[in-house]
């Protein structure tokens, strides 16, 4: 076997690329979401890991039940004001990198429910990376916040978070 | 549906009976809230289906005997008849008898009275917040506190919003 045969079959079975995109690459497509449902959009969130709407095509194939295994928080639902130091106590006990997701009009603003109940908005104790829209959003609507979030990942490659 | 209940409660505890929307009521005096509970669960009403209270500070529809205004609804489970007994207390907290050791769940009920209203119930183990963080301050759903949350931009009622309704 000549010397062209052998970078001819290195070629076909070596692929170069950056760190970044490789760590993007893995970090991106095995989201493991903590399980964060609070309230009826948690319902939804359910919905989007049954077979119809499969969110374990997308990588976050397990909800974790322990935030130390999982690295999204999807809050789903009303932040009351006696959940909300819970809350930050499951986000604190993440390992990064961590992202969260705010799902529904509850979580990213409060909602419908302007009151002393409810914390307005999650936004107030986590840094939130998408947030959704809707009371409730469909299961496309939160794979289509995974996707974002999926891109955000491999773009940011190995970069520490700001 | 006409209950027997209001006949089964010895006339001196009644203050006032009625009918409201097809639910028969009774009115007793709040000292006297036991002694009727005890005798409405001996005759077969053994069901507390809730237990709350109502705030009518600003309702002048009517003329009320006090401000605060608790609700028992109690069933009959062999029957099927339900009866509303009413207690109006006042005071600064209102102080009324807790009946926990009847029905046990009025225990977390009553928890649930004091957190929105301060009503304290005399004799309950655990008298603390059970909806509100336990360093709330204030009792939410008293009509003299405010509706609370955020002023939202740009909305013409942030103003009303926050501050209490005034005094009628």
């Amino acid at each position: 076997m000549g010397i062209e045969d052998l970078a001819e079959s290195l070629g076909q079975n070596i692929l170069t690329t950056t760190l970044g995109k490789v760590v993007g690459w893995g970090r991106g497509n095995s989201v493991w979401p903590a399980q964060f449902g609070l309230a009826c959009c948690a319902i939804e969130m359910i919905a989007t890991a049954t077979a119809g709407v499969d969110i374990a095509r997308f990588g976050s194939e397990a909800f974790r039940a322990s935030p130390r295994q999982s690295d999204l928080m999807i809050v789903s639902g009303r932040v009351s004001q006696k959940m909300a130091p819970v809350l930050r106590v499951v986000y604190d006990q993440m390992p990064e990198p961590k992202w969260v997701i705010s799902m529904g009009a509850c979580a990213s603003t409060g909602g419908v429910f302007n009151n002393y109940a409810l914390l307005q908005g999650v936004d107030k104790i986590v840094p939130v990376d998408v947030y959704i829209p809707g009371c409730p959003p469909r299961p496309e609507d939160l794979l289509n916040a995974l996707m974002i979030l999926q891109e955000r990942i491999k773009a940011q490659g190995i970069l520490p978070r700001q | 549906m006409s209950s027997r209940g209001p006949l089964l409660l010895a006339e001196n505890l009644i203050v006032e009976r009625g009918v409201s929307a097809g639910d028969a009521w009774v009115t007793v005096e709040p000292a006297n809230i036991k002694t009727a509970l005890q005798s409405l669960k001996d005759d077969g009403f053994r069901l507390l289906v809730f237990l709350t209270c109502v705030d009518h500070l600003v309702d002048t529809s009517r003329q009320w005997p006090a401000r605060y205004e608790l609700v028992y609804e109690l069933r009959d489970l062999d029957t099927k008849e339900q009866l509303r007994l009413r207690a109006f207390v006042d005071g600064d907290p209102p102080h009324i008898d807790s009946v926990h050791e009847l029905f046990p769940p009025a225990n977390w009920e009553e928890r649930e009275t004091y957190d929105m209203f301060g009503v304290v119930f005399n004799g309950h183990p655990d008298l603390t917040r059970i909806l509100m963080p336990d360093d709330w301050v204030g009792h939410p759903l008293r009509r003299d506190y405010p509706v609370g949350g955020e002023v939202v931009e740009f909305s013409e009622e942030h103003e009303t919003w926050l501050t209490p309704p005034p005094d009628a």
